[in-house]
């Protein structure tokens, strides 16, 4: 497979702390990654050296380039959308296509107005005066209707409602993606996410904490029930995780066979959720 | 480099989008405004004839005494005065509108955070800044001319109607000299030149704009505040020359913006301090053109293409992240 993405030993030193250390990942086409981490951990300094929008230490390649310095070759490829605030508001809906139409060589204005037709958006709106949802409706439309390799998603539904926020990932999934293309997102409604998601790059304190694939996670982790007769046996096979769950006990394993798991109690696969916080949390809680 | 013709007539299409109340509807209101002083001169006139005895005859007596005594000659000048004067309104209002958006132009876009959006395209940061200085020297003041020429006609005519209702010669007093296009071809040349010789202006405000992480006015305006401020100590004690060259050079731009037609005046010492009064009309193409010939004008385009070159490196390379 190719490798969208491909990241050695990479580094982002501010001033006085490390914002990614030594960070090694690959992304490959075709894939829905999901980069979760918590506030600070990382992500965003990420997702800046892949855009060519700061610079790095180490090695960082995006479709071949070198992100800071081929930037503007980069971006013919790639698309961006930060969270919902980002497109100025002072500009015209059919402003806004007629411009990315004018720079984008890529750009299927067509597509675009079939999509815009299927909201309430009006071409001669301003974007101060549509609302957050729509905004991020337009955004991805026009996104969408770009024909991108590499789709990059930082917390585009923050503020939305939930109707909007199922909306924009069903569309994306439907109208959008297919094996030709790859879209990173960061997010924290990781619930949303979860199920469209290929890939997991977990990411805390600058360090890559975990990468696999869904399937990987499914045949790694398992989440078992376990009632109070077997709880020591249960807390005795290393769990990375423990919580309280309706009267039994949740236990997070990683690497337990699957007649082990059986034994102690009723096997779950392991929510995105609940993996990020064992893995983050850091153990037993 | 610019990737397309296609590319860059787009981003001249987005500043003119966002700019369309300061530099194509600002020009025709200054007209509209205009207008209607002269509409109140008129009216104030005619009140005051109605009112006061004899001042009807009064009115057409001095129009009469103008027919017959003031020559041909100083009837052109006069109108022609009445051309370089109101496009001098147009003229500093387009300056003052110019020097905000320069110090805006790179700011702006990075408060609202949609600068993450325009550097989503593939539009280089070169692009960008060139697509603003070319809108800035030569897309407003293009607009600003289409204003300006459709005010004076419409001033030209009213006056010339004005006339005619207090019974006067309107031909013989004001249409008869009115020739206004080597005037508007000089005023156009002038801006092109004006261009030119503010280039280190405009340079100067686009990078303090690019590097300003917040109040970029103060950052367009102090520095050269407290360079005065600290010359004056020096020059107390060593009568250091440099600044008052540097001085001079920004202060002919400063006033020049106001008066771009003025540039052929002597700005020396004395005329500074008494409020650049040595100043006077342009009244051929030579001496719009003899400004072309000065060192000091091409000394300032190299300045401002650095300033210019540090504005698009800013905006390209400085990380703004705080983490």
């Amino acid at each position: 497979m190719n490798a969208v993405i491909e990241s050695s030993g990479l580094t982002k030193r501010y001033k006085d702390r490390l914002a990614l250390d030594n960070c090694d990942f690959r992304v490959e086409t075709g894939r829905i990654v999901g980069l979760i981490g918590p506030n600070g951990a990382g992500k965003t300094t990420a997702l800046k050296a892949i855009l060519g929008l700061t610079s790095y230490d180490g090695r960082l390649s995006v479709l071949g380039l070198d992100p800071f310095t081929q930037r503007h070759k980069l971006m013919q490829d790639v698309c961006f959308i930060a969270d919902v605030a980002i497109l100025p508001r002072w500009i015209r809906v059919r402003e806004a296509i007629t411009y990315v139409e004018g720079v984008h060589p890529r750009f299927d204005r067509a597509k675009c107005e079939r999509f815009l037709s299927a909201t309430q958006i009006k071409m001669q709106s301003r974007v101060r005066e549509l609302s957050k949802g729509m905004i991020a409706q337009l955004h991805l439309a026009l996104v969408m209707s770009i024909d991108a390799r590499l789709l990059i998603l930082d917390e585009p539904t923050l503020g939305l409602d939930i109707l909007y926020r199922r909306r924009f990932y069903e569309q994306l999934l439907n109208d959008y993606f297919d094996e030709s293309r790859t879209i990173l997102i960061t997010t924290h409604q990781v619930e949303e996410v979860e199920h469209i998601l290929t890939d997991l790059l977990f990411i805390k304190d600058g360090r890559i904490a975990l990468s696999a694939t869904m399937e990987n996670v499914a045949e790694r982790y398992c989440q078992v029930l376990v009632g109070s007769e077997k709880l020591e046996l249960a807390r005795s096979l290393n769990p990375i995780a423990e919580r309280k769950m309706l009267g039994k006990s949740a236990f997070l394993y990683d690497g337990l066979t699957a007649e082990r798991a059986q034994q102690l109690g009723e096997v779950h696969q392991v929510g995105v959720a609940d993996l990020f916080v064992a893995v983050m949390g850091g153990g037993v809680t | 480099m610019i990737s397309s013709a296609k590319t860059f007539a787009t981003l001249i299409k987005r500043e003119i989008w966002e700019h369309r109340g300061g530099f194509i509807y600002t020009p025709l209101i200054i007209g509209a405004v205009l207008v209607v002083f002269l509409l109140l001169g008129a009216g104030s006139s005619f009140f005051w004839q109605l009112n006061v005895d004899g001042a009807e005859a009064m009115t057409k007596g001095a129009l009469k005494l103008a027919e017959t005594n003031v020559s041909a000659e100083q009837m052109r000048m006069g109108v022609d005065a009445f051309f370089w004067g109101t496009s001098m309104v147009w003229q500093s209002v387009l300056f003052i509108t110019l020097f905000f958006y320069c110090i805006g132009s790179l700011y702006d876009d990075r408060r609202d955070r949609s600068i993450l959006f325009w550097k989503s395209m593939p539009v280089s940061d070169l692009e960008t800044v060139i697509s603003k200085v070319v809108f800035a020297i030569l897309v407003a003041p293009l607009f600003m001319m289409v204003g300006l020429i459709v005010g004076q006609i419409v001033l030209i005519l009213g006056a010339g109607l004005l006339v005619l209702a207090h019974g006067g010669s309107a031909w013989q007093l004001i249409w008869a000299h009115t020739n206004p296009f080597p005037i508007w071809g000089q005023i156009l040349v002038a801006q092109g030149i004006q261009a030119l010789f503010l280039l280190p202006l405009y340079g100067w405000l686009m990078l303090a704009s690019s590097f300003a992480r917040g109040k970029p006015f103060l950052w367009a305006t102090l520095p050269p505040v407290i360079f005065a401020i600290m010359e004056s100590f020096v020059g107390f004690t060593t009568n250091f020359s440099l600044s008052k060259v540097i001085w001079e050079f920004i202060l002919r731009r400063l006033a020049s913006g106001f008066a771009p037609i003025t540039f052929s005046a002597d700005f020396g010492e004395q005329s500074m301090q008494a409020g650049f009064s040595g100043t006077r009309f342009a009244s051929s193409f030579g001496d719009v053109l003899g400004r072309m010939t000065s060192a000091d004008l091409w000394l300032g385009v190299l300045i401002g293409l650095g300033f210019l070159a540090g504005a698009v490196y800013l905006r390209r390379y400085r990380d703004e992240s705080t983490g």
